[in-house]
């Protein structure tokens, strides 16, 4: 029933993901409208805490984990010098976890959440989803098991790390939050599995995808060893301790809030060392991001990397946090890790995986730049609205302006975010299409070549 | 020329070659290795000397014009509309205890509002009535 071809799951999971982020960007577009138009499809099911809740948890476990998993799937076996351990199993994982998703979203229009952001799907979801990314856990450690290079590559230790913490952040968050009913512990625990979705697992697949593309695309060295070390361990340290900052000058003991800011500000090391590395493997090759579109969003990621984690610290710290929190600004952050780094980084492996798989090039370069161009224009358009917003709501807030007023105060910039936010949703239908062309396009390719080759012998 | 085959071959000792992809042992920056002590030792001293939150006064000395704002905030919503009598020199119509006891209780068509409020809030209530004319 699930076939058995070489990388078929890799490529498999990447036209799933790419389905998911036209479904979850639109349901995020909605939102965005709501905010201009409240009555917007107004119903039972589309109403906007249905409708937000869906666009967080599609983006993150639909499209980036699922792009995450197609890219561990071709990385991991050419890392190990192997082949997958099971291609049926990875298949199979894809349709298992690609129906869980299913129940969710459909979970979450009718209304069923269980209020943990980031884990917004109900238990009976939860469970499933556990299972789901076992198995593919599974599949891929096994891989890494019948590996024939006895060394682990950097992007290794940074996959093989994030499929394990990604199951115990979501059981931690998951499932005990739901079962203790007090307030405090509760989101405490809701946002150690917030924060760390966002740092053991979107930051650390995305940085070994980084890892790996860069020395792939340019064709240079890596430039550190001890540099890749040190940012490894220190973010494998210090994430987890992060969660408690969500909740900073919120009713949580003072040493549980220190506990969060100090790990917050300290995460600069390994996101430092980490890009240091990175722009050392560039250095003398920064002319290429001209004509090389997955080393350019490669490096605009690696940009939008270093910007979050300047503003995710600062976040963290008390008197900041006591400007931004709950405005418009936190969106923004919210999307720059997600979006801006590793959305960005994702593409990249996209377009330097898929033409490797299909075994021609992409079908338009020219999309790739509009993909490039719309993404990338849109998403500082939408940031920058947010930010300029959230700032102006902080202060307004603070200085006791009534409430309606800093409502009515925040229309130009609800807008401009609509307007980046179109931008970055029409880009996705340059990736769409160009994947679909270029798999259509080396299929017919195949078949002529089979029909010439069967003629001439 | 030896000198440099030499320097070249030091440099190739330096790198690694793991599936197929070539990695140096360059050393960290020094400015990175500045960046990092700064931030530890900013870490050990947020521990040992900041609050952790955001420290907030305590509420300035109890308000003196409490009687004020619940009239204004309570009363006058029907008191000043037409819908219930002015209360313009009420307490030289009334007697303290019946302006209290109506407050508390209510009279005809005013509701009774007694449970919002303490006895010290009544009080100050009535001390603005008082001045209220």
């Amino acid at each position: 029933m699930f076939t058995d071809e070489k990388w078929s799951s890799s490529k498999n999971w990447f036209i799933a993901a790419v389905i998911w982020i036209i479904i979850g960007m639109s349901m995020g577009l909605l939102t965005a409208a709501k905010q201009i138009w409240p009555d917007l499809l107004n119903n039972r099911w589309t109403t906007y805490g249905h409708i937000r809740s869906a666009h967080v948890m599609l983006v993150i476990y639909a499209w980036l984990s699922m792009a995450y998993v197609g890219s561990m799937f071709y990385m991991i076996p050419k890392l190990a010098k192997t082949k997958i351990y099971s291609e049926k199993l990875g298949n199979f994982s894809l349709v298992f976890y690609n129906i869980v998703i299913l129940e969710g979203f459909f979970a979450l229009l009718d209304g069923q959440t269980s209020v943990i952001e980031y884990g917004e799907f109900p238990l009976w979801v939860d469970v499933q989803l556990l299972i789901a990314i076992v198995i593919v856990a599974y599949n891929l450690f096994k891989t890494v098991g019948q590996r024939t290079e006895k060394m682990l590559y950097v992007s290794l230790w940074y996959f093989l790390g994030s499929l394990l913490w990604l199951p115990l952040t979501w059981i931690v968050g998951n499932f005990p939050a739901q079962w203790i009913p007090s307030g405090v512990q509760q989101g405490l625990m809701g946002w150690f599995l917030g924060h760390n979705a966002i740092g053991l697992w979107m930051t650390t697949v995305g940085v070994g995808q980084i890892y790996y593309l860069l020395p792939k695309l340019t064709g240079r060295p890596l430039y550190s060893h001890q540099l890749s070390m040190i940012g490894f361990w220190a973010i494998a340290t210090f994430y987890v301790w992060n969660g408690p900052h969500h909740l900073m000058n919120g009713p949580i003991p003072s040493w549980i809030s220190k506990a969060g800011v100090i790990p917050s500000i300290v995460l600069l090391i390994p996101v430092w060392a980490v890009l240091a590395n990175f722009w050392g493997t560039m250095k003398g090759s920064w002319a290429q991001t001209r004509t090389n579109v997955p080393l350019r969003f490669t490096m605009a990621g690696t940009i939008f990397y270093l910007f979050a984690c300047l503003q995710g610290p600062l976040q963290a710290l008390p008197s900041v946090s006591s400007v931004i929190k709950f405005t418009h600004w936190t969106v923004g952050h919210a999307h720059m890790g997600p979006f801006g780094a590793f959305s960005f980084t994702s593409f990249a492996a996209i377009y330097y995986i898929l033409p490797k798989i299909v075994g021609r090039e992409m079908f338009s370069k020219k999309a790739m730049e509009a993909h490039f161009w719309f993404s990338t224009v849109g998403f500082l358009v939408f940031a920058f609205s947010l930010w300029i917003a959230g700032v102006v709501q902080g202060f307004a807030w603070i200085e006791g302006v009534p409430f309606l007023q800093t409502v009515l105060m925040m229309e130009p910039y609800v807008q401009g975010r609509a307007i980046g936010g179109t931008m970055m949703y029409v880009a996705q239908f340059f990736l769409a299409w160009n994947m679909y062309k270029t798999i259509k396009v080396a299929k017919q390719e195949k078949k002529q070549q089979a029909l010439h080759q069967a003629v001439t012998a | 020329m030896k000198k440099e085959n030499q320097q070249h071959d030091e440099d190739r000792k330096d790198e690694d070659l793991v599936s197929g992809i070539k990695i140096e042992h360059n050393k960290v920056p020094k400015l990175l290795v500045a960046v990092f002590y700064v931030v530890a030792i900013w870490a050990i001293g947020y521990a040992i000397f900041m609050p952790g939150k955001l420290e907030v006064e305590p509420e300035a000395a109890p308000q003196d014009n409490k009687g004020e704002l619940i009239f204004t905030g309570t009363c006058l919503n029907c008191h000043a509309t037409g819908a219930a009598p002015d209360l313009k020199g009420v307490t030289d119509r009334l007697k303290e205890e019946d302006i209290k006891n109506v407050i508390k209780n209510g009279r005809n068509t005013m509701p009774a509002i007694g449970h919002l409020y303490t006895d010290k809030e009544i009080d100050k209530v009535y001390e603005f009535l008082e001045d209220y004319r």
